[in-house]
Order: C-alpha cells, then sequence, then structure tokens
C-alpha cells in the first residue's frame, strides 16, 4: 500500500512538472519581447567572453595549474564560464522568480493550498527555462567555436552539452534554496544574487579552484576544500576538462568527478525538499512573504 | 457530519515590533452542504480564520476539524478535499494562458484526470452559460470574467468544502451577481459546503443559509440571517425632510421625547428613528411634523442585515442606541 502510495506521488509530482513546463513554455511563446532578451543577453555573453580573452591573459601560476595558456584557450574558458553560467543561472534563479511572481499576484496562495509536489512545482521552471536556453545555446556555441577554429569533433559539443545538462540537475537544488529565501524574506533578489555570485567565483567560473592555492597559500587551500563541496565545482571542471582535452588538469579523475557530482546533487535535492517543508511550515506561522 | 468546526481558534502576528491578535477566540460550525457566511469590518479576522482552516495558515490556539480531519495531523488530506477562493484573486491567474489552460494546471495541481477535468469544464460552462472565457487569454477578459475563472478553480477538483474570501469585491453588479449566481448554483446543485467571507450584506442575504459575525476577532453573533434581523426586532421610521425644511432642536428633541422612539440619528439628510411600535410612532411623528410645519417623505422598514452588522459592529450606534 506504502509502495502504491509513493508510486502514485512520484506521477503526481511528474504530472505537475509536466504542467508548469507547459504552462511557462506557453506563456514564453506567447511574450515574444522575452524571446528576444534571451537571446540578447546571449549574445552579450558571448561577446563578452570574446573580449575577455583578447584583453586578459591568465598569469603563469595559473596557466601551470590548468595546463591553459593560449589566448583561445583563454577565451574558450571564458566562454565556458558564461555558457554554465547561464544554465545554472536559469536552475538558480527560476524558482524564485516563479515564487515572487505568484507572491505579486496572488497566485502562490492559489498553489499552496493543493497537495501537489512543491519540489516539482519549483523545479518546472528551471526546466523551460533550460530548454529555451539550449534552443539559443547550441546554435551561439556551435557558431562561436567554428569561428575561432575550435570545433574539433562532435564528441566536444556531445560532452560539453552532458556538463551543461549535469550543470542543471545539479544546480537545482540550489534554486530551491534560493526560492526558499523568497518565501521568507520580500526583498529576497539581493541576498539571492550576492549568494549566486559569491558561488560562481568560488567554484571557478571566473577563475579556477586549482590556481587557488598557489594563489594564497593560506585562504587558498581553505577556499578550494569549501568548493569541493559544491556540485558546481565539477560542473566548471569537467565543462573544461571536455572543451580542452587532456592537456586540463582535472580537480579529481574524471570519473570521481562524476561521482562526487551525482552524489552531492541527489543529496542537495533531498536536503532541499525537507528544508522546504520546513520554510512552508515556518512561513505558515509567521505569515510572512507568502501569506 | 460537520463540514466544519472550530473551537477557540486564536491567532497572534508576532513580529519585533508588537504582537497582533487577529483572532481570539472564534467558534464557529458548520453544517455539510451549507453556505455559510462571515460577516465582518476589515480588520475583524475574517480572511485569517479562512486561510487557517484552508491550512495556509497556522493558529496559535483552538480546535479545528475540517471535513472530519484534524486540521494539524491531516493537513494533506484536508488539501485535497477543499477548494479554496483567495481575495484579490482575479490577478491570481496566468494572464498569458487562456481560462482553460489556466484551469488546466491547477487541476493537475489538484492530480485530477483528464477525462474528470473535460466533465468539470463542461459544467462549468453550463452553470456560467458563457464559453468564450475559456478559449481567451485571460489577460483579454474582463474583471468579472477572470474573476469566474478564479471561482470556478476552487471547485475544480470536486472538493466537498470550498473557501472563498470575498469573491464579489471590486466588481460591477452585473459581474458579481453573476458571479454569485455560479456560486449558489453549483454548490446547491452539488451539494457543497461554502464558507464565504464578505463585506457586502446583500450578497450574504442572497447566498447564505447561516451567517457568522466576526469583530475584532471574536465571533458575536451566528445565526440564520432572518433569525439575526428578527432577533434585532427593530423597526426605523426615516423622515427625509424637502428642500429649505430644517430641522430644528426643538423638532428633534420632540420626536426623541416619544414614547415609541428608542433613539435618533441624522444622516446625510435622513432623520432616522428606531421604534418599538410602528404604527403609533407614525401617527405621533406625523403629528409633530404638521406642528413644525414640515412636510417630509416619510418611510418604513423593518431590521436588515446592514441593522445587525451595525448593531455588533459599530460601537458608536451601540452606544447611541
Amino acid at each position: 500500500m506504502a509502495v502504491q502510495n509513493v508510486g502514485f506521488e512520484i506521477k503526481a509530482g511528474f504530472r505537475v512538472l509536466g504542467i508548469g513546463i507547459k504552462r511557462d513554455l506557453t506563456n514564453i511563446r506567447r511574450y515574444k519581447v522575452r524571446l528576444i532578451g534571451w537571446f540578447l543577453s546571449m549574445a552579450i555573453g558571448m561577446f563578452t567572453g570574446y573580449l575577455f580573452s583578447v584583453l586578459f591573459e591568465l598569469n603563469p601560476a595559473t596557466a601551470g595549474e590548468t595546463g591553459i595558456s593560449t589566448a583561445t584557450q583563454v577565451f574558450i574558458f571564458f566562454i565556458g564560464g558564461v555558457a554554465l553560467g547561464t544554465f545554472s543561472d536559469s536552475a538558480l534563479w527560476a524558482p524564485m522568480e516563479r515564487i515572487n511572481q505568484d507572491i505579486h499576484y496572488g497566485t502562490l496562495e492559489a498553489v499552496f493550498v493543493t497537495p501537489s509536489n512543491r519540489v516539482a512545482y519549483l523545479l518546472s521552471p528551471t526546466i523551460s527555462d533550460a530548454l529555451v536556453n539550449l534552443i539559443f545555446f547550441i546554435p551561439a556555441f556551435i557558431i562561436i567555436m567554428t569561428v575561432n577554429g575550435t570545433l574539433t569533433n562532435l564528441y566536444v559539443i556531445g560532452t560539453t552539452l552532458l556538463v551543461v545538462l549535469a550543470t542543471i540537475v545539479s544546480m537545482m537544488a540550489f534554486g530551491i534554496f534560493f526560492a526558499m529565501i523568497a518565501l521568507l524574506i520580500r526583498k529576497s533578489q539581493p541576498i539571492a544574487l550576492f549568494l549566486s555570485m559569491l558561488m560562481q567565483f568560488l567554484c571557478g567560473a571566473y577563475v579556477p579552484v586549482q590556481a587557488y592555492e598557489s594563489m594564497n597559500p593560506v585562504f587558498g587551500p581553505i577556499l578550494k576544500y569549501i568548493a569541493y563541496c559544491f556540485p558546481y565545482t565539477y560542473c566548471y571542471d569537467l565543462f573544461r576538462y571536455f572543451t580542452f582535452g587532456s592537456q586540463y588538469n582535472t580537480l579529481f579523475p574524471v570519473w570521481v568527478e562524476f561521482v562526487i557530482l551525482g552524489v552531492t546533487s541527489i543529496a542537495f535535492v533531498i536536503i532541499a525538499g525537507f528544508l522546504l517543508k520546513l520554510v512552508e511550515r515556518k512561513a505558515k506561522n509567521v505569515g510572512l512573504s507568502i501569506l | 457530519m460537520k463540514a466544519l468546526i472550530a473551537e477557540n481558534v486564536k491567532k497572534t502576528y508576532k513580529s519585533r515590533k508588537k504582537n497582533t491578535e487577529a483572532l481570539k477566540g472564534a467558534d464557529i460550525d458548520v453544517e455539510k452542504g451549507e453556505i455559510f457566511g462571515i460577516l465582518g469590518p476589515n480588520g475583524a479576522g475574517k480572511t485569517t480564520f479562512i486561510k487557517i482552516c484552508s491550512t495556509l495558515l497556522n493558529k496559535t490556539e483552538g480546535n479545528i476539524k475540517v471535513l472530519g480531519y484534524d486540521l494539524e495531523k491531516d493537513e494533506k488530506e484536508i488539501r485535497k478535499h477543499i477548494g479554496y477562493i483567495g481575495q484579490d484573486s482575479e490577478r491570481s491567474t496566468y494572464a498569458r494562458l487562456t481560462g482553460r489552460e489556466n484551469l488546466e494546471f491547477f487541476a493537475t495541481l489538484y492530480n485530477v484526470s483528464k477525462i474528470d477535468f473535460l466533465e468539470r469544464l463542461e459544467e462549468f460552462k453550463k452553470t456560467y452559460d458563457n464559453d468564450e472565457i475559456f478559449d481567451k487569454e485571460v489577460m483579454k477578459l474582463s474583471g468579472g470574467q477572470k474573476q469566474a475563472i478564479v471561482v470556478m478553480r476552487g471547485f475544480l477538483h470536486n472538493p466537498d468544502l470550498v473557501f472563498a474570501d470575498e469573491i464579489s469585491k471590486g466588481l460591477d453588479p452585473i459581474a458579481a451577481k453573476k458571479i454569485r449566481k455560479f456560486v449558489k448554483n453549483y454548490a446547491k446543485e452539488k451539494g457543497k459546503t461554502v464558507i464565504i467571507t464578505s463585506q457586502i450584506m446583500s450578497e450574504i442575504e442572497e447566498l447564505c443559509d447561516r451567517v457568522a459575525i466576526i469583530f475584532e476577532g471574536k465571533v458575536v453573533a451566528i445565526d440564520t440571517p432572518q433569525n439575526l434581523m428578527d432577533e434585532l426586532n427593530m423597526q426605523l421610521i426615516e423622515l427625509r425632510l424637502r428642500t429649505g425644511e430644517i430641522a430644528t432642536p426643538e423638532f428633534l428633541k420632540k420626536l426623541v421625547d416619544l414614547e415609541t422612539v428608542s433613539a435618533i440619528e441624522q444622516e446625510n439628510g435622513f432623520i432616522k428613528l428606531p421604534v418599538t411600535d410602528s404604527t403609533e410612532a407614525f401617527q405621533s411623528i406625523m403629528k409633530i411634523c404638521k406642528d413644525f410645519g414640515l412636510n417630509p417623505v416619510i418611510s418604513y422598514r423593518t431590521a436588515t442585515l446592514e441593522d445587525v452588522f451595525l448593531k455588533f459592529c459599530d460601537k458608536k450606534v451601540e452606544l447611541e442606541a
């Protein structure tokens, strides 16, 4: 009986996820200005990556730790950061935006009075955002790689997309954490923005984690070990490994990173689901943001 | 079985600066199949009570059973069997989705099957008698039509009990009437229990089998609207002075000195006189008017729900009475 119930709950959860994605995609399709904005932000991100590669060079220490040295590699390093940043942003911000919007319009009460699965409800905007991002990302990524002569084979594209997918999955839990902040605090965006930036820097979006120790012998190792706790770190590392190939020195062996990524992602989703229940109870007690 | 039993429900909103007692021990019970009204001024605790019963807010104290389920232990089960129509809910739809898409979305949140959803949609179309609201994007609908979608959302999963918080707030009289008609017809036809809050007396009178009046967090009266009006035992004579006529203090004193007149109230050119014996009072008032050379329009009425509401909720009127 209990197994039947769990099966029923999972099925209901997937239905919620599905209808949420359908809602968001229908919304996006009917709101064309937003689509243009999406395309522009992706294009600007790519262009910024190109500018960075022209303007900056990695310092010798960083180059030694990572194996990245040429301008093209620096460009790919930054583009990788932008690409993963875009998808992690989807996972991080979409649930929070959903909550904020639903609070603003008073829809959240109508949702929270249902017996629906809250995690599924919060994950649906992440997936729909990621799908729209992919539509813009794939052609943009292929074009830029081709123009720079780095589009060597389909293996690179395939593995890149695999890591992008892993990124979305691993960041979902953090998206739920951000949504929780929105449930509790009305002006939640500055806090979430700060945490998001901190996490991006910490996990190696702009400075490789490998270089922390050589950059600062005191704080470097501490930061490095903190970064190890976040699945996001391995997303960046694996993304660069599959882009640069074997010349790039990963933090751990690739298969170990995949295992850590999988385990930490699942662990964080479980923690997020548990915390969400606590946060909902807290919000109901105090009548905070949602109510 | 009762649809709702609420005993000594208290709710205190705590903040750093001060605690606010929204409910100070509310007792309400609602029979199955009833349309039950909750009346009260702003800040009386109506919405808080509805939100607590519909699992959106935690109570501070008290016991609540919804459809036989304990509010604290069986929250998820309660959510499956209740509908909720929130205040200012007209905006709470997804504007770029059609009415049908909105309903389908929420039907899925309630895990309603596709077949049941289509069946429900047909019922709604029949009862509301306007198909176009289902096919247009909600942003292109009028306020009343949007509200209709929200009200239907509350009945979507065939709930046994629906909580409705000020369903016709901000709507024009025609749209409000249509919404009320939908709620009354659908609920009565399907045998649903509806608990509805409102500040519109006519709405409560038209819809509700029984009504509770909440004031400052407490239930101060609970009965059928007719019984409440009868209990007030009020007969009111109203005088409207014609242009150029003035109610002098002497004239007012003569009126209030009448044995059958219990109080006097002047408002917007009207003189209101609650009386105990309308026939006797009518004749005496006519005579006083004649003595003072006045020829006002005189009307007579018995107590309305508004009088009942004012008696319990307006301290000033109560004191004067």
